[in-house]
């Protein structure tokens, strides 16, 4: 080394060397961040943990298949397999031969046939010489040689036919032996393998996951990539596509990365022991509905529809923070407790699941251990030292390596599996679901995210976007053993919030809104136009803005509305002055739920920008006004506005002296309860029953508001005061009338009518009147214009622009302005919407999204400028509805599904021709509120917890189709006075001014629905005739069946008082389908299907329990079917009580 | 399985034998504190073969009041401390008898599983309609005299409510339990609930129109002694 000579070098050797190995280093180290970085990725954790419960799951499935399989006898079939498959092996020898035997048989049968056939052909040759011979020369002595020869050749054809005959025979024989032998063995194989595929599935699955060899290799940081137990997981939706920088791109949810068994099933029946996919913590949890969601088998398959189409977020997200998750709007303190063995925080329940989980996989693996180690002794012991070649014995030795694997791996997985203490909550603490995230996975609000996801609580707010064109989103039972609120509960309830407060009216909202493009055919009127869609002419031109029928040139694009309210959202004010006083009105608008608690009438005066104390500057600038007198100047305009405009009126007389007593009495008989609540309960009233309850107002302080003579002729006839009104008629009797009249003008609002209005300012009313005369004209001709006015112009002018400005006419008919706009925005498209677009105002939010603004301007909309230098008409005018949070959530539902986003045709709900029609008659039953009354498609009866006794309710309607004739339907809709089927009933069924296009939509609707034929060539009596052989049976059958202890036909009084009554048998020949009568005596008031053919309050007893048999053997031979069709016959021709 | 068949077996044996196990009874008193509210009459006259079997008039029969304040119809029965254990089903029938157009016995108890027959006695139409929430709930017609039904109820229920829409007035009250604990208070308002092995019980007993009291009460071998059950009238 000394002799070499030193080089001479520009650099530093050993600096560099140091930082040669300094940066190696740096690199390696980086290398081995990266991999650990990307080997311990979020999403590699969870799916690494969710092999783990996947093994559970798998060897209790093994485990529950191996029951299975043994209580099925497998070791029994088996063995059978293995003896028939030896026999087989013995019997070999002998079917070979039985094959060959039978190949030489057919040899020897082809050559004997076809020796036949030349025998055949050689005979009939002969014969034909024979013949010709005896042509030719009758006497020819050959003859007789001929004909001994042609002897002897018959005899040889029928030797060489039974030759083949019995070749065949034997043939046949031993092909059926063969066949059969082989059969045996096929049949019993299949049946093991029927048995033991579920295991081997499980089973399969499971080696791969506990492969040790696999789990060694492919589990190493880098070698992980080729065959990777963690994966991306990813669905590509189709049809599911969301705007993109203009463009439509494809969902590509990579949810099921984390959340690997969110579409699993349990598998488990309620209650049952066993490992629970739903039991487990998030991510690994699974879906919850998988009735109605995910399952290839539920409405919705993941595959089609993907997750981010209804929770939205990043669909390509596989970080918490970068999926968007979003934590839950209301901040909910609760109890979380931290698992160790998970480190995970979550809810107690949850934790108590996943115990659950733990200990029933625990014991199950446990005792399956020691069954397997019992099994496992007693194999042994019984193969020990003895020949294992005999079959019984060699299927124990296979049964025995089986149990051996199986024990390795239930203890390998038991020796894994964490001990249940271990598992255990270490701390409790309150907090929120925001916290906790923030807590777990560093969550904290994010501002970039366009569709972060859905909060919880307003994930309906989805279904919007292709449920559209129906009046209820469908819903699917709940599964049995659940309660609690139902999946699609909660949007419905939102849509009919926002129907019932009216929200539509003053903002266009497209989703709500069903119309269909026409182009206008020659020859096609406007009434046919209107019953193709089932529409009215009316409305056809006016939404199309014509004027006359002519007007509807052939060849001209049309939209058809449909299925559209059939009133407006508040009661019409065209004839106002014969209701209420102008005081009244004035005081009510001041402050409507002051009058009447749940009334959708917002308020428009006295809010957090016009409050009395709060002042604005009068438009010369000269002087500072209250709001407290603007807001009376504004009311007293508007009322004297509305109250010029509307009808010249008579004043009606007053009504004759009535009972109140006896008319509370019939407030509660007659039915009014089916559409209004009382103002004792009505804040105690379930969701599902006051969205039906709330269609008309609540039944107080009628005394302080009605002109008793209005009220009076109203209850009479609502349509003489207002045509289109929703008020059916009851047709009362005057002095019903006047009872109930007198019961509701008992009631007063004592602190409402002690309030006063205070004097209206002058001086307000001209700077109110100059400040909307300047939208026209400068200040100075304003002034000047507004000098030269009356005191009644004054009001006339400022009363038309308040109404216009606030937009009353939206909701109420004023005359003149019925054909005007809605007055605010369209909210089709409101949560498509970006968030810099929300003027947010005076509110500061810790976060800014959609549904904090919306939260805060639906509980006070005018919060947002408090203080301003504004022009008093350029103020916020959204008026304050005193929601309550219950219904500021279902609004916020309802407003958070109105995006403009569009499912593709091929995703949206479709509707096929019948359903479109079946979804006209829905709407009409929702609008005319039958579900008040009646249970509808499962829904409704909101009058039944008024009514104790069941007897006594109006009808569930359901299998109508089936069992009522379409014509009598029509006659009682249309009469309903005339029909005394249920004669004993108080509550009435009111007379509604339906027009024929409703009547054939309600009809074909009930048809529809029961899948019966419409229009109803059989659905009448025409081609039924009652079998005059049957009906004397079936009359003697209803005597001894004493069908008339509850038929019998007595006064409404007398049933009431028995507290029992029964259809009046007269009608039915009138009024069911004679089909429709078998279902119903097979399984009468069968309510154990959600829409039964035949329901009922269970009052009828089936006469043939459980399809039979007969107490009367003696009639028809005891035969029920013939029974009930004799009792149908029978009531068919029924005239009166049998003497 | 097996294992648990021999342990059936044991212990069939060993209640049978009545040997091996302390068994306890309890034993006690409804009482009714206070005058019973007047009965009504029932009007049968719907059903004039019903008014027919009650010649001289009918009433309610909610407040049936012994010497003392002894008050019948009083269903008592162990309401917790059994939890774990599980009986056999008896295998002799229980009876729900339609007389005179009246329920016998108007209060009754029953096993989970053992078979319930129902049956007329009258020629007259009766509809069986037991009103059960936690069993499947269901109607019968019974046209014809002797007709008889049977049921079995699946689920524990205090009480099952049956009812005939025929006639109004018709009820009968059937508790359902699992295990065979339970008496109906006679008409000095006396009850005995034997056979319990030993340990710590809530005692409920229910009246149609008194309601629901609990005790608790313990039981060694021999007799143990209820406090009586005090019930205040009520219409
Ligand atoms: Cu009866």
């Amino acid at each position: 080394m000394r002799n070499v000579p030193e080089t001479v070098h520009e650099y530093n050797i050993p600096r560099l060397n140091v930082i040669f190995v300094v940066t190696s280093l740096l690199l390696l180290g980086s290398v081995v961040w990266m991999v650990y970085r990307d080997y311990t990725r979020e999403w590699k954790t969870y799916q690494n943990k969710s092999q783990e419960f996947e093994k559970l799951k798998l060897i209790l499935d093994v485990k529950g298949a191996e029951t299975k399989a043994q209580e099925a006898n497998i070791d029994q079939l088996l063995l059978q397999l293995r003896e028939t498959r030896q026999k087989l092996d013995e019997e070999h020898g002998i079917v070979a031969q039985l094959a060959v035997t039978e190949s030489l048989l057919k040899t020897a049968l082809g050559v004997a046939t076809s020796e036949y056939q030349a025998q055949k052909s050689n005979l009939d040759q002969l014969v034909s010489q024979y013949d010709a011979m005896v042509e030719l020369n009758p006497d020819d002595p050959l003859l007789s040689k001929k004909m001994e020869q042609i002897k002897r050749q018959r005899e040889m054809l029928l030797q060489k036919k039974a030759v083949m005959d019995a070749a065949k025979t034997n043939h046949d024989t031993a092909d059926a032996q063969l066949a059969k032998a082989k059969e045996a063995e096929i049949d019993l194989d299949k049946q093991v393998r029927k048995l033991t595929k579920e295991r081997d599935l499980a089973g399969s699955k499971l080696d791969k996951l506990t492969n040790v060899r696999l789990n060694l290799v492919d589990r190493i940081p880098m070698l992980e990539f080729a065959a990777p137990f963690t994966r991306i997981q990813q669905v590509i939706t189709e049809d599911q596509k969301y705007d993109l920088n203009f463009t439509q791109v494809s969902r590509m949810d990579r949810c099921s990365t984390c959340h690997a068994f969110i579409e699993k099933k349990d598998g488990l029946e309620p209650g049952q022991q066993g490992f629970r996919y739903s039991g487990l913590p998030h991510p690994w949890r699974s879906h919850p509905r998988l009735d109605v969601f995910l399952s290839p088998d539920s409405p919705h398959p993941v595959q089609k529809f993907g997750c981010s189409t209804c929770h939205l977020g990043w669909d390509r997200g596989v970080g918490f923070m970068s999926a968007a998750h979003t934590p839950q709007f209301y901040p909910v303190e609760k109890e979380y407790v931290y698992c160790d063995g998970l480190k995970r925080w979550m809810e107690p329940s949850t934790f108590s699941g996943l115990e659950q989980n733990y200990q029933s996989s625990h014991d199950a693996l446990g005792s399956w251990k020691t069954s397997l180690e019992e099994r496992r002794d007693k194999l042994a012991r019984e193969i020990s030292g003895k020949d294992t070649s005999q079959p019984d014995l060699a299927v124990k030795k296979d049964d025995l390596v089986r149990v051996k694997q199986d024990l390795g791996q239930v203890s390998r997985i038991l020796a894994s599996l964490p001990p249940v203490e271990n598992v255990e909550k270490a701390k409790k603490e309150s907090s929120t679901q925001a916290r906790i995230w923030h807590d777990q996975y560093g969550w904290h609000p994010i501002h970039h995210k366009e569709d972060p996801m859905r909060p919880k609580e307003f994930v309906e707010s989805s279904c919007l976007k292709c449920h559209l064109n129906v009046t209820w989103i469908p819903q699917k039972p709940l599964p049995e053993g659940t309660n609690g609120p139902n999946t699609g509960d909660k949007i419905n309830q939102a849509i009919r919030l926002v129907e019932q407060a009216g929200c539509y009216a003053c903002h266009r909202i497209q989703q709500l809104e069903t119309t269909a493009k026409h182009k206008v055919e020659a020859g096609e009127t406007l009434q046919a136009i209107a019953n193709r869609y089932s529409s009215e002419p009316q409305m056809i031109l006016a939404s199309n803005g014509l004027t006359k029928p002519e007007d509807l040139k052939i060849g001209r694009d049309i939209t058809v509305p449909i299925r559209v309210p059939t009133d407006r959202a508040a009661p019409t004010l065209a004839k106002i002055p014969a209701k209420v006083t102008q005081e009244w009105m004035e005081k009510w608008l001041l402050n409507p739920k002051e009058f009447r608690a749940n009334t959708y009438m917002p308020q428009f005066w006295g809010l957090d920008n016009n409050r009395a104390g709060m002042k604005y500057t009068s438009q010369d600038g000269k002087q500072t006004f209250d709001w407290a007198d603007r807001n009376i100047a504004e009311i007293h305009a508007i009322t004297e506005f509305v109250f010029h405009r509307a009808d010249a009126t008579v004043d009606s007389p007053a009504p004759p002296p009535g009972n109140p007593e006896n008319g509370k009495k019939l407030v509660a008989e007659v039915g009014c309860y089916g559409c209004h609540v009382e103002k004792e309960t009505w804040e105690q009233i379930p969701a599902k029953d006051r969205m039906f309850r709330t269609r008309g107002p609540m039944l107080s302080g009628g005394g302080s508001k009605y002109s008793p003579g209005w009220l009076y002729a109203w209850l009479k006839d609502p349509s003489q005061y207002h045509e289109a009104t929703r008020m059916p008629n009851l047709r009362l009797s005057d002095s019903d009338a006047a009872d109930i009249a007198s019961y509701l003008l008992q009631d007063k609002n004592h602190v409402f009518d002690e309030k006063k209005i205070p004097d209206v300012k002058p001086g307000v009313v001209d700077d109110m009147v100059v400040d909307y005369l300047q939208t026209k004209m400068p200040l100075n001709e304003a002034q000047e214009k507004c000098k030269g006015m009356s005191a009644d112009e004054k009001n006339q002018f400022a009363g038309e622009k308040l109404v216009r400005r606030y937009g009353c006419y939206s909701c109420h008919q004023i005359r003149g302005l019925e054909t005007e706009k809605p007055v605010s925005i369209e909210l089709s498209d409101w949560a498509g919407k970006k968030v810099t677009q929300f003027d947010f105002g005076f509110i500061h939010m810790q976060e800014k999204n959609h549904y904090g603004f919306l939260h805060q301007k639906l509980s006070n909309p005018r919060s947002f400028d408090r203080i301003s230098a504004k022009r008093p008409q350029e103020y916020l005018k959204m008026p304050q509805y005193n929601f309550n949070e219950e219904q500021i959530d279902l609004i916020m539902t309802a407003i958070m599904s109105l995006t403009s986003e569009k499912p593709t045709p091929a995703s949206a709900a479709h509707l096929d021709d019948s359903q479109w029609q079946i979804e006209n008659g829905r709407w009409l039953i929702k609008e005319l509120n039958c579900a008040g009354c009646h249970v509808v498609e499962g829904r409704g009866g909101a009058i039944y917890a008024k009514i104790e006794q069941p007897f006594m309710r109006p009808p569930i309607l359901a299998g109508v189709g089936i069992r009522v004739r379409p014509d009598w339907l029509y006659h009682f809709i249309k009469q309903p006075g005339d029909h005394k089927y249920r004669y004993w009933l108080n509550a009435r069924m009111p007379t509604f001014n339906l027009t024929d296009t409703q009547m054939n939509a309600l009809i074909r609707y009930f048809a529809l629905l029961d899948k019966q034929p419409y229009p109803f060539e059989k659905a009448t009596m025409a081609g039924f005739h009652p079998s005059q052989a049957l009906v004397p049976a079936g009359e003697r059958l209803l005597i001894d069946f004493k069908c008339l202890s509850c038929h019998a036909v007595v006064t409404p009084e007398k049933a009431r008082e028995n507290g029992k009554a029964a259809p009046n048998l007269m009608m039915v020949k009138d009024r069911m389908r004679p089909d429709g009568i078998i279902p119903w005596l097979n399984n009468p008031g069968d309510t154990s299907r959600p829409n039964p053919v035949t329901p009922g309050f269970g009052l009828m007893p089936p006469n043939w329990p459980d399809q039979g048999p007969s107490p009367f053997t003696n009639v028809l031979d005891g035969n029920v079917q013939t029974q009930i069709e004799a009792v149908r016959d029978y009531l068919m021709t029924y005239e009166g009580p049998p003497h | 399985m097996k294992k648990t068949g021999i342990w059936i077996a044991t212990g069939a044996l060993l209640v049978t034998s009545g040997m091996a196990f302390a068994q306890g009874s309890i034993s006690g008193k409804a009482i009714l504190q206070g005058a019973a509210p007047a009965e009504k009459a029932i009007k049968m006259d719907a059903d004039p073969y019903c008014a027919k079997t009650h010649a001289t008039g009918v009433t309610t029969k909610h407040y049936i009041v012994g010497p003392g304040g002894g008050l019948a119809n009083v269903f008592v029965y162990v309401k917790d401390g059994l939890a774990g254990k599980t009986f056999p089903v008896p295998k002799e029938a229980k009876l729900l008898d339609q007389q005179n157009c009246l329920y016998v016995p108007y209060v009754m108890g029953i096993q989970v599983g053992q078979l319930l027959q129902i049956q007329n006695d009258d020629s007259t139409l009766h509809n069986v309609h037991c009103m059960a929430k936690n069993n499947p709930e269901f109607n019968l017609g019974q046209p014809v005299k002797g007709m008889k039904s049977e049921k079995v109820f699946t689920k524990p229920e205090v009480m099952v409510q049956f009812k005939c829409d025929v006639h109004p007035w018709m009820f009968a009250y059937v508790g359902v339990l699992d295990h065979p604990f339970y008496a109906v208070t006679k008409e000095d308002g006396s009850f005995t609930i034997t056979g319990l092995p030993p340990g710590e019980y809530t005692l409920e007993a229910w009246h149609h129109k008194g309601g629901t009291l609990t005790q608790k009460i313990k039981v060694e071998a021999g007799e143990a002694k209820a406090p009586d059950f005090i019930f205040k009238p009520k219409t």
